[in-house]
């Protein structure tokens, strides 16, 4: 049962490296191989259209060539080497783009090869190279999570600086500037006497936009219509000037009011795959911050509530990932813009009574009966009415502190185990679910125990087994079976069936289902 | 179940000091993991008359007592045995609004003055108190408060999770539940891996999930080290913290579903 742990460390470490990076599960410099290695594929496919039009640099496009090629090559066997089946590995679809990315110049390096000794077969060859664009396919998951926070970024900056209005602006001033200039050389050249400075077409061009941005009338043009035009131009500036001027105050007063605030969710922007949670009370704070916690920023969290833009932060670190949307959660408007098809979770916040927060629970179940809810209630009963909603768990509070109370007598000394295993850091223990590993399948929970005790890579410890339905998480289980007393049939672990388990974060052994992650069943970050 | 007079010759009992909406689980729970005597000081007795929603239903009515009087009075501490009790909940005084935190830390203070050996928990409202009371003799504080928000968090990261901590916090015989116990002599010197490995293999039925040490710390006043606080919990030891060895005073993180009887082992 024990394991090779230095063979295994130096093989997971280059794994760990070499495949995507996962935010928060992969180390830094798994990111940092894989920004590498994107530049690496962009700049190669570069050097084709490159090659083509400065040939006078052939030369060093070759020698960068050569790199990449042995690059690929290196990151082609190490990925071979790192997999889990070493067999099939190069079958695999990835596994194939590789290789063909690589083939057409290991090729042109064969002079032996008889294509190649005609000029087009060598030009196929290097054309061919670009079918290492399939590569990105491997990075489609990260380039997604940056592209959606650039997106998301790209929206917020585009609301709080109000680039649309100044946009649009802009545009107006910048037809006002084409047209006044042409028009006033039109009319100069017309009507106007010898030698003024709008009979020169591009310094018409330049007056005009020292009229329409400064308001001086330095060079005026000398016939009536072209004073009029003018005068209409000057207006034209200082409406713009007085608007830009009101609009960038305007930005500034406002962000003034919000520096210790929520930032508002732009309307433009469409969140996915974030956790909502919808009312406010006293807890906020500190759930945003355990949850953050949980999952290192990685998601986005939207706060509906119609006090949600006024609720003050201190510390914006933690509130980076959140936005707030000051609505009424219960408007159906509301609901329909916080796309709660795509949301992971649901967390509804009890406010003034319980009633409030059931009928919001209702309205979510109601639009999408498959996301997991999570309501906080002030009184039992309140459970028993929505018992029936499958997708929703209800969290009376009050209870755990009369438990906890009661722990605490009874046995001293508790409550700060039960603290450290409630709380999510770097530093403390929580509870997981992981897959039986295969090693694992057909031997005892003893067996399970036994092989984490000399389990190096990680610190895990197996505390119970989940027989629970996939859908329906920690509803049947057993916490330390062996004191209970049950078939011994029953300890025998099954591929069907969960460990329960303590560990500082999401356990690496554990395999995660993109399925699972996808549909929220697992959030990443610890 | 009111009996007067009757608390003074108790021992290694449980007092409530003050009701609220939390007494009745708080004294069912106590029941239900074994025959432990619990009494009640309530102060306003209309309180806890007009409130029939906070008297326990399933409780053994031999061993719980009620006194009215304030948690102040030396008098009702004595009357309530206060030199013998095993542990005291000091509850959030309704009467006292949002300021009982106030009330309630001087009751555990006088409390802990008048027998230090007494475990005392408080039940907290706001967690912006706690660091307060991380300074004074109280030994355990529990805030509602806090509860909410990490097993709201937890139970978002994890759907479901929070039966895992209903089964562990749930005092019932049929559920297991954290233990904290002392090291016994027979387990001095071994090491937290041979220890574990000692009770998987011996099929013992406990998880070993961590254990308590206390550092020695330099009193300047004193010139000498003193075994004392501050106590380091390690959960989930990782590689190197599995070597290490018991010694006399530290104590053992189990899971289990009785008190483990580390003689045994």
């Amino acid at each position: 049962m024990r394991i090779d742990s230095e063979k295994k460390t130096i093989k997971t470490h280059l794994k760990e490296i070499i495949e995507i990076y996962k935010p928060n599960e992969s180390p830094k410099i798994s990111l940092y191989v894989d920004i590498f290695l994107i530049i690496s594929i962009i700049v190669s496919c570069l050097l084709v259209p490159l090659e083509h039009y400065y040939p006078k640099y052939q030369d060093i496009f070759w020698i960068l060539e050569l790199f990449f090629m042995y690059l690929f090559v290196i990151e082609y066997f190490l990925r071979w080497y790192t997999s889990s089946n070493r067999l099939k590995y190069p079958f695999t679809a990835l596994a194939i783009i590789d290789l063909v990315a690589i083939i057409p110049t290991i090729l042109v390096l064969s002079s032996n090869f008889i294509i190649l000794r005609t000029f087009r077969g060598i030009r196929l060859l290097r054309v061919l190279r670009l079918i290492r664009l399939l590569k990105f396919l491997r990075y489609g998951f990260l380039l997604y999570l940056y592209i959606i926070d650039l997106k998301i970024k790209y929206g917020e900056i585009k609301e709080r600086y109000r680039l649309n209005n100044i946009g649009t602006l802009f545009i107006f001033s910048g037809i006002a500037w084409i047209l006044g200039a042409n028009i006033l050389y039109l009319t100069e050249k017309s009507f106007g006497s010898e030698n003024t400075i709008f009979q020169n077409y591009w310094s018409s061009y330049w007056n005009t936009i020292i009229v329409l941005i400064s308001g001086i009338e330095d060079k005026e043009p000398t016939s009536f219509l072209g004073k009029i035009e003018i005068t209409i131009l000057l207006i034209i500036g200082i409406c713009f000037v007085a608007v830009i001027t009101g609009e960038i105050i305007s930005i500034l007063i406002k962000r003034l009011q919000n520096i210790d605030k929520i930032r508002v969710k732009p309307k433009s922007i469409k969140l996915r795959n974030h956790i909502i949670i919808l009312g406010y009370n006293i807890h906020l704070y500190n759930i945003i911050k355990q949850i953050n916690s949980a999952l290192d920023n990685n998601y986005y969290i939207l706060l509906v509530s119609e006090k949600a833009d006024q609720i003050k932060i201190d510390h914006k670190d933690d509130f980076k990932k959140v936005f707030a949307y000051p609505a009424n959660p219960l408007e159906p408007s509301t609901l329909n813009h916080i796309n709660l098809q795509e949301a992971f979770r649901v967390v509804i916040l009890s406010e003034n009574s319980d009633n409030s927060a059931l009928m919001k629970m209702v309205a979510v179940y109601s639009r999408n009966s498959q996301i997991p809810i999570l309501v906080e209630i002030k009184d039992e009963e309140s459970i028993l009415k929505a018992s029936f909603l499958d997708s929703s768990e209800l969290i009376v509070n009050r209870h755990f502190g009369e438990q906890l109370l009661s722990q605490a007598v009874l046995n001293e000394g508790v409550t700060i185990i039960y603290d450290s295993l409630m709380t999510f850091s770097k530093d403390t223990n929580e509870f997981y679910r992981i897959k039986i590993p295969s090693e694992l399948i057909g031997k005892t929970f003893q067996d399970a125990q036994l092989y984490f005790l000399d389990y190096e890579i990680e610190s895990i410890i197996p505390i119970g087994i989940d027989y629970s339905p996939e859908n329906e998480p920690f509803t049947k289980f057993y916490i330390n079976p062996l004191g209970l007393n049950i078939d011994s049939e029953q300890l025998v672990l099954k591929k069907d069936c969960l460990l329960i388990v303590i560990a500082f974060e999401r356990p690496k052994i554990d395999y995660l289902n993109q399925e699972d992650l996808w549909k929220g069943r697992i959030l990443l970050g610890t | 179940m009111e009996r007067e007079n009757f608390a003074r010759n108790l021992t290694e009992h449980i007092i409530i000091c003050n009701c609220n909406e939390k007494v009745k689980n708080i004294i069912e729970e106590i029941h239900s993991s074994g025959d432990i005597v619990v009494v009640l000081i309530v102060q306003k007795k209309e309180l806890w008359e007009n409130n029939s929603g906070w008297h326990p239903i399933k409780y053994n009515k031999n061993s719980f007592f009620i006194i009215f009087g304030s948690p102040f009075n030396s008098d009702v501490l004595q009357s309530v045995a206060i030199e013998s009790a095993k542990a005291a909940i000091i509850l959030s005084d309704p009467l006292e609004g949002e300021h009982a935190d106030a009330i309630s830390t001087l009751v555990a203070l006088n409390i802990e003055y008048k027998n230090p050996r007494v475990h005392t928990v408080m039940e907290l409202l706001h967690s912006i108190n706690r660091e307060h009371l991380n300074r004074m003799n109280v030994d355990e504080v529990v805030c509602l408060g806090d509860i909410s928000e990490k097993l709201i968090a937890q139970s978002c990261i994890s759907p479901g999770i929070k039966n895992i901590f209903k089964n562990l916090m749930s005092a019932s015989k049929d559920t297991p539940q954290i233990f904290v116990p002392e090291i016994t002599d027979n387990l001095l010197g071994l090491s937290y891996k041979e220890l574990a490995k000692s009770i998987i293999e011996k099929k013992y039925p406990y998880i070993i999930i961590g254990f308590i040490y206390f550092r020695m710390v330099n009193s300047s006043k004193i010139g000498k080290f003193l075994s004392i606080d501050p106590k380091i919990i390690v959960m989930n030891p990782i590689k190197e913290q599995k070597n290490y060895q018991f010694k006399k005073g530290d104590k053992l993180i189990l899971i289990a579903h009785k008190k483990p009887d580390l003689n045994l082992l």
